[in-house]
């Protein structure tokens, strides 16, 4: 037994030190790594490709093509079902109204002064990123400039001061989504619970095909972590009075997936 | 100015790399007088916490003088003398009014990378993961501190800087593990590692009333420094800890048992290679087999407090001995904060010089070399001070 424990122990150790031998110390390297083992493989396939071709065809080869092709319709299968499910979902989900991004954070205020805020565009445009506040000269409406691209007109739909502010934002090319922030106040030092909720703005135009569907709920999907993120930040504002950041902070030579991924530092 | 940046596993480097500056403001720049090299360092050195870049500025043990504050900054002045807590909090949210500081909600600019891991986010750290915010580190010439009105605490001209620079992070770190084992009177303490924060657990456990402390480590002068605090001392390639802590409590186990050790534990027989084999696998990230040991040793109705840092996934862990033994388990990141006064007051009582621990004193340009040996632990390295101007 005791043997049989010191070979396992021989073989772990010497497996970990072979793995440590490997020059891999950061991603750059993992890739490098990952390249030469590619061209080793893509290599070593010609090989193999270039000596069957000088084989007969055999039994063998033909069960090889049985077993890929049955595997190959086995996974459009499970392609083409599951496909079918998400556009069932996304079309019921449209249909109950119910396509929508959603995001809650508990913040330390009260909901009178995070509604007072909430409807004060000028400081809203302090807080959140990546929009510029074009114009809010009219009661209840302004016009946002998306520094990504494009340009929404934004208006007060639903108004319950102190609870609730809904708004309906429509972009040059007519898509309209609604937006709606709900605050309720809690015991207890827990805080405000704020839920933002955006939805597509339907009124008027019916119900969503099941192509709408789909996008509409692939948008939304997409648009999911950018709102998460304006809360936290109007959380950060609210409770500390400024965004916590690393940008601009001092730093060694980054590699090159280094740059890459710490470009998604905030 | 000089920082030491990480390069990849197993490699650290000084660059040259432009000062921070003030941005936003509740910052202030620290001009860095000492700095120094912690256990989870090494975490980082060794590559076993995901999401550093090379580049990244280590260090998250430092103190200095002010020599910017920004607009929002009242309490500090340019030339205060002050030890900066690893963790960044801002004071003002639902768990820094409570004290959990390393909890903060809103200073962690990386907080949706720390949920998807953990569900949830803690604060962020100088010097660490990007998962906790990728902020620079102190291992440097000059850092900007962030929520500086909350963190960094001032520290009388009478102290050095070794009697104070340790409140940043060990100290408090070892006086929580000590202090969530809620000692009573004629309570056995045992601590697995005698590292700085074990060192730091075994004082603090006397501190709190401990009646005695079994300390648990393989380093002779590590066991050594231990003695001289009072502890009973256990070498664990030597005797078998579960059957010696047993025959030291009456064959009850120790009231509270520390983790000081955290997610690379070295462990003897298949304890060790179990785990060894698993992370060299890359089928789990940490080795937990002091947790294991420590589960196992603990007395029915006692507590088991991690103050070593775990960062990802573990298997085999007796939970059902936990459950079926009614064994509390504290742990955390220290909410520094909440300990740096009163253990300042402690030290300007002479209850506690924590520069006992201090082995190794160089310059920054040494830093490299000094990782190397003190994760190998060669000459006798347990606690390095880094002076980034010497």
């Amino acid at each position: 037994m005791a043997i049989a424990l010191q070979r396992v122990r021989d073989a772990s150790e010497s497996a970990a030190r072979a793995l440590k031998g490997l020059p891999v110390k950061n991603v750059d390297h993992v890739l490098a790594w990952y390249g030469v083992a590619n061209a080793v493989g893509s290599a070593l396939k010609r090989r193999m490709r270039k000596k069957a071709a000088r084989l007969p065809p055999s039994g063998g080869s033909r069960e090889v093509v049985a077993v890929v092709a049955g595997v190959t319709a086995l996974a459009v299968g499970a392609y083409a079902v599951r496909r079918h499910y998400l556009r069932k979902h996304a079309m019921d989900q449209a249909e109950r109204g119910q396509l929508q991004a959603s995001t809650s954070l508990a913040i330390q205020a009260t909901p009178r002064s995070l509604y007072d805020l909430l409807t004060n565009p000028q400081r809203l445009s302090e807080i959140m990123e990546g929009v510029e506040l074009m114009d809010a000269s009219t009661q209840g409406a302004s016009r946002w400039r998306v520094r990504s691209g494009g340009e929404y007109d934004v208006h007060i739909a639903d108004d319950a001061p102190g609870s609730l502010v809904g708004w309906r934002i429509i972009g040059a090319s007519a898509e309209a989504y609604r937006a709606t922030v709900s605050i309720e106040g809690t015991d207890g030092g827990h805080g405000a619970r704020v839920r933002v909720q955006v939805e597509p703005d339907r009124s008027g135009n019916g119900h969503a095909s099941v192509a709408d569907a789909v996008e509409l709920q692939a948008a939304l999907k997409a648009m999911a972590p950018a709102i998460a993120k304006q809360l936290r930040r109007l959380k950060q504002f609210v409770e500390t009075g400024e965004i916590a950041t690393t940008r601009g902070q001092p730093v060694g030579r980054r590699s090159m997936i280094g740059k890459l991924l710490a470009r998604g530092d905030s | 100015m000089k920082a030491v940046c990480w390069q990849g596993i197993h490699e650290v480097a000084v660059e040259d790399v432009p000062e921070p500056h003030l941005v936003n403001p509740r910052d202030a720049i620290i001009k860095v007088t000492s700095s120094a090299i912690c256990g989870s360092d090494l975490h980082l050195y060794d590559g076993y916490i995901p999401l550093v870049y090379r580049g990244d500025i280590l260090g998250h043990e430092f103190m200095g003088e002010v020599v910017e504050v920004g607009s929002a900054v009242t309490n500090l002045a340019v030339g205060d003398r002050v030890v900066v807590p690893f963790p960044i909090a801002c004071g003002s949210c639902y768990f820094c009014s409570r004290e959990l500081y390393s909890l903060c909600e809103n200073s962690n600019p990386n907080a949706h990378l720390a949920e998807k891991l953990w569900g949830h986010s803690p604060a962020g750290l100088f010097g660490y993961s990007h998962l906790l915010g990728g902020y620079a580190g102190g291992q440097a010439q000059y850092v900007r501190v962030p929520f500086a009105d909350i963190g960094p605490v001032k520290v009388p001209d009478a102290l050095t800087d070794e009697q104070v620079l340790f409140l940043s992070d060990i100290f408090p770190t070892g006086y929580m593990a000590a202090e969530n084992c809620n000692i009573r009177a004629g309570d056995t303490v045992a601590v697995w590692g005698c590292g700085p924060v074990g060192q730091f657990a075994i004082k603090s456990a006397f501190l709190l009333g401990a009646e005695r402390v079994i300390a648990i480590d393989r380093f002779p002068e590590r066991l050594a420094m231990a003695q001289r605090s009072g502890a009973h001392t256990l070498h664990y390639e030597e005797v078998d800890v579960l059957e010696a802590l047993r025959e030291m409590t009456g064959g009850r186990g120790p009231d509270s048992c520390i983790d000081a050790v955290g997610m690379e534990a070295h462990m003897p027989g298949a304890n060790g290679m179990y785990d060894k084999v698993k992370t060299t696998l890359r089928m789990e990230t940490d080795r937990p087999g002091v947790l294991r040991q420590a589960i196992s040793a603990c007395r029915n109705g006692g507590t088991l407090s991690v103050a070593g840092v775990y960062g990802g996934l573990i298997d085999k862990v007796p939970f059902g001995a936990v459950v079926n033994r009614s064994i509390t388990i504290k742990t955390g990141q220290t909410h520094v904060h909440h300990y740096t006064r009163p253990l300042l007051e402690r030290i300007n009582r002479g209850d506690i010089d924590p520069s006992f621990v201090v082995t190794h004193r160089i310059g920054i340009d040494e830093v490299p070399q000094a990782y190397d040996m003190f994760r190998n632990k060669q000459d006798g390295c347990i606690k390095v001070v880094v002076q980034p101007w010497a």
